[in-house]
């Protein structure tokens, strides 16, 4: 497995350039662009569950303070 | 799983802002957020009272509750007075007048030895009620009510 976290910004510029510019990459290359896309993906992921995770954290604490305001009332 | 559309409400930013500052500064000032806060981290440890006699308290029959109250922490929080309630077997509940006749000051963390805290309501009922302190304590800007469990009557489930 290649480590993503070991690309140097060189090799970062070196991979971008290539794709840019239609060059063939190599099995390591191809692996990195791989990680890096599966890296993407997780991280989006991540991002949906949290966003998802506060959105019904308000909801359901709204839904408790109205409860309580209903029922003190 | 969640649908489609649920996960694009979510994701709207003026949703997920709002929704964060709800959580962070409009949740935790209303009641079952200073409860929350109390319940997982609260600023004094329930106790058990040493002392419960009754008093005439202005011509109400009330009761003297006494003992020693453990306070956790004391960083950025202000006692801001106790809260009462009387409690039926359907989980009814209605506020008593609760005071503390002690000095109240302020006081480091620990143990703290009180002797006159004052409930209004006769000691044979006093098995049904349960008892908060009301903390203001620190968070991030403003400031924010702690509701800390002090006393559970042992006739409450």
């Amino acid at each position: 497995m290649v480590r993503i976290r070991a690309l140097s910004p060189k090799e970062t510029n070196t991979l971008e350039d290539k794709i840019t510019h239609g060059e063939p990459l190599s099995a390591v290359e191809l692996a990195k662009v791989r990680e890096m896309l599966q890296l993407q993906r997780d991280f989006e992921a991540y991002g949906r569950l949290g966003r998802l995770f506060l959105f019904f954290s308000a909801i359901g604490s709204a839904i408790w303070v109205a409860w309580e305001w209903f029922r003190g009332q | 799983m969640v649908s489609k559309k649920v996960e694009r409400l979510a994701g709207n930013k003026l949703v997920f802002f709002g929704a964060l500052l709800w959580m962070v500064f409009g949740f935790p000032r209303t009641d079952p957020g200073a409860r929350l806060h109390g319940f997982f981290n609260p600023v004094v440890q329930p106790f058990t009272p040493t002392l419960v006699e009754a008093v005439d308290d202005g011509g109400m029959s009330s009761t003297r509750l006494g003992g020693t109250i453990v306070k956790l922490r004391n960083r950025g929080c202000v006692y801001a007075g106790t809260r009462w309630y009387l409690h039926d077997e359907y989980d009814h509940s209605a506020p008593v007048t609760s005071t503390f006749r002690d000095a109240v000051g302020f006081t480091s963390p620990g143990e703290v030895l009180r002797e006159k805290l004052i409930i209004g309501i006769a000691p044979e009922r006093l098995g049904w009620t349960r008892g908060y302190v009301m903390h203001y304590c620190d968070w991030l800007v403003f400031d924010t009510p702690v509701l800390s469990p002090l006393y559970e009557g042992e006739l409450l489930e």
